[in-house]
């Protein structure tokens, strides 16, 4: 079967939805291409899961990963890549964090020999960053962040939970900010304002602004969208692609044709889309440089305040800012902290809050005093700080994706080579000795390494030169006049801001670059 | 229970826990100093369920039980 249209995007995640809307905006027809099915937020409460029905997005993968170099871990030595294939993508299960990445980040230098450089600036994306948070209604303070810009959130920021309160008290108030979100302070269009339950993989209110409820409503009537179909292969003749092909559920392959195409898949399978594409350049970038943020995290038990844990309108209310810059000079990497006030209240006794609870009943029982048990217990929780550190990562060749093996739904199964970076160590160090520094005779207990954030980045990073990366700085994959990658893999370095509204600046940008003044002439 | 410092409509809690485990329990709570393993699993089966802990603590009950969730405690 054929399938025709003008611009064609493949993917319907919160960047190809975006990316749509602009480009319809500016008078193109689009063409969006979805391998899940268009599962409504309904029919996903109601399934309790995101899980797509069509055989061949059935496949979460789980990857041998080195052991970290320092501390504990809480789950296996495996790195889960496990992706929604959905209508709306990885939004309908991300907790709704939308930092901007710090301006430093854009211009880092080079670690290990490969550039971290982005070939854009951040007065560049600025404008983009501002009207992705309008338009995804960010909750935010517009005069509190950790840079200088222009802010204009369109949703006042959270209220600080007891937890961040003191973190403030004890570290600066500098340091402590209103987390962006497109977690809702207030009602806004219809969506009521977050319930705080901290169980955002499948909001139970639809509270949680995802592609689905926020910008599929404005584009659904005006695109046409094919889903049940999985790209296979982008064929190309003389620099110019000309067809997609897709296989549907039934094994029926089709032949997509289209002006422009964007692939706006997730991090991993964008590349891995290019990869089997014989015809494609294979540039030497390509499925190398890969990146996630790995994560630990730090309680800390100390006296002189009351953090209440449990406390807090929604999952997470303030961010900890003081090494998002940078950790330090002779580090490499940046970090952000969450300041977790939920984990403690979470319904399933699982994963960290068992980890905190114990270090809280350990505290209790070193206490020597001739209180009641409960009375200890009571005076350990209450002061308690559970935070969470979000690490930038680097781009490293040997940190790869590959296709493990193509199965006979069509489905390509990755293989992801990443390991844990070697100054994690140095991190946890210097943190733990900064808040040392701030919190005489804490206690601070390291109880758990994560080696990823389902952050996928750089696999198809941007770069200006093919010798360098795969796309350029337009998102133009290099060789290719009209294909396009939309993806958190383009990233060249990491930051250790959350992806998401990085992501649908350039949605933005895009959209406007392939306006039709450009898209007349290819590229 | 009174060591724990439960009420009396909590005592059921320590039902979870069988004759030597309570006497387990009750030998840790009457020596304190370093925690043994043992004695931090044994709380964590009393304590650990979310209805159980938020009560320990002293939160109340939390008012928005009319959806799907409960909602992080509010001030």
């Amino acid at each position: 079967m054929n399938i025709e249209g003008d611009l064609c995007i493949l993917g319907s995640g919160i960047a190809g939805m975006l990316l749509a809307e602009r480009a319809l905006g500016h008078g193109r027809k689009v063409l969006m291409i979805e391998r899940g099915t268009r599962l409504t937020f309904e029919d996903r409460k109601q399934r309790n899961s995101h899980d797509d029905p069509l055989p061949f997005n059935k496949s979460p993968h789980f990857s041998p990963h080195e052991p970290q170099p320092v501390g504990p871990r809480t789950r296996g030595r495996e790195y889960v890549f496990q992706p929604v294939y959905n209508l709306g993508g990885s939004t309908n299960h991300f907790y709704g964090n939308m930092p901007r990445m710090h301006p430093t980040h854009f211009g880092q230098a080079a670690f290990g020999g490969v550039s971290r450089a982005w070939p854009i600036s951040y007065a560049e994306i600025e404008p983009y960053y501002l009207q992705a948070e309008q338009r995804l209604q960010s909750s935010g303070s517009a005069d509190h962040t950790p840079f200088q810009g222009q802010f204009a959130y369109p949703l006042p920021p959270h209220r600080l939970s007891p937890s961040d309160r003191a973190c403030a008290a004890i570290f600066g108030p500098e340091h402590v900010v209103p987390v962006p979100t497109v977690r809702p302070s207030q009602a806004v269009n219809g969506r009521p304002k977050c319930c705080a339950t901290n169980v955002c993989s499948l909001c139970p209110v639809d509270s949680k602004g995802t592609a689905l409820n926020m910008v599929y409503p404005s584009i659904q009537a005006r695109i046409d969208l094919r889903s049940g179909l999985l790209a296979t292969a982008v064929e190309t003749r003389a620099g110019l692609v000309t067809s997609v092909t897709a296989m549907d559920e039934k094994g029926t392959r089709h032949r997509i044709s289209a002006r422009q195409f964007v692939v706006a898949c997730n991090g991993v399978d964008s590349c891995l889309l290019l990869q089997r594409s014989a015809a494609v350049p294979q540039h030497s970038s390509l499925g190398r440089f890969y990146m996630d943020h790995p994560v630990f995290d730090l309680a800390i038990h100390a006296s002189g305040f009351d953090a209440k844990p449990g406390y807090g309108d929604s999952a997470q209310t303030a961010m900890f800012t003081p090494f998002f810059a940078q950790l330090a000079a002779d580090l490499p990497v940046s970090l952000l902290g969450e300041i977790r006030c939920s984990t403690m209240a979470n319904d399933a006794g699982e994963g960290n809050r068992d980890l905190i609870f114990r270090e809280v009943v350990r505290q209790s029982l070193r206490d020597g005093s001739r209180r009641s048990f409960q009375e200890k217990f009571r005076a350990a929780w209450g002061a308690t700080l559970d935070l969470w550190f979000q690490l930038e990562t680097q781009p490293l060749a040997t940190n790869t994706v590959t296709i493990r093996r193509i199965e006979p739904n069509g489905q390509a199964v990755p293989e992801v080579r990443l390991q844990y970076p070697p100054y994690l160590g140095d991190c946890v160090e210097r943190v733990t000795a900064y808040i040392q520094r701030h919190l005489p005779g804490s206690a601070i207990v390291h109880h758990s390494t994560y080696p990823g954030s389902h952050h996928w980045l750089g696999a198809t990073r941007m770069a200006d030169s093919p010798e360098q990366g795969c796309v350029d700085r337009t998102l133009r994959y290099h060789d290719l006049q009209n294909l396009y990658v939309l993806s958190t893999s383009t990233f060249p370095s990491s930051s250790s801001a959350n992806p998401t509204l990085t992501l649908a600046a350039l949605a933005l940008r895009l959209g406007d670059h392939l306006k039709p003044a450009q898209a007349g002439r290819p590229g | 229970m009174r060591l724990l410092g439960l009420s009396t409509d909590q005592a059921d809690w320590l039902d979870v826990l069988d004759d030597t485990e309570q006497s387990d329990l009750y030998r840790v709570l009457t020596s304190p100093g370093e925690a043994p393993a043992r004695a931090v699993g044994l709380l964590a089966k009393v304590l650990s369920p979310r209805t159980r802990l938020m009560a320990f603590v002293g939160y109340g009950q939390a008012s928005n039980r009319r959806t799907v969730c409960d909602g992080l405690f509010r001030e």
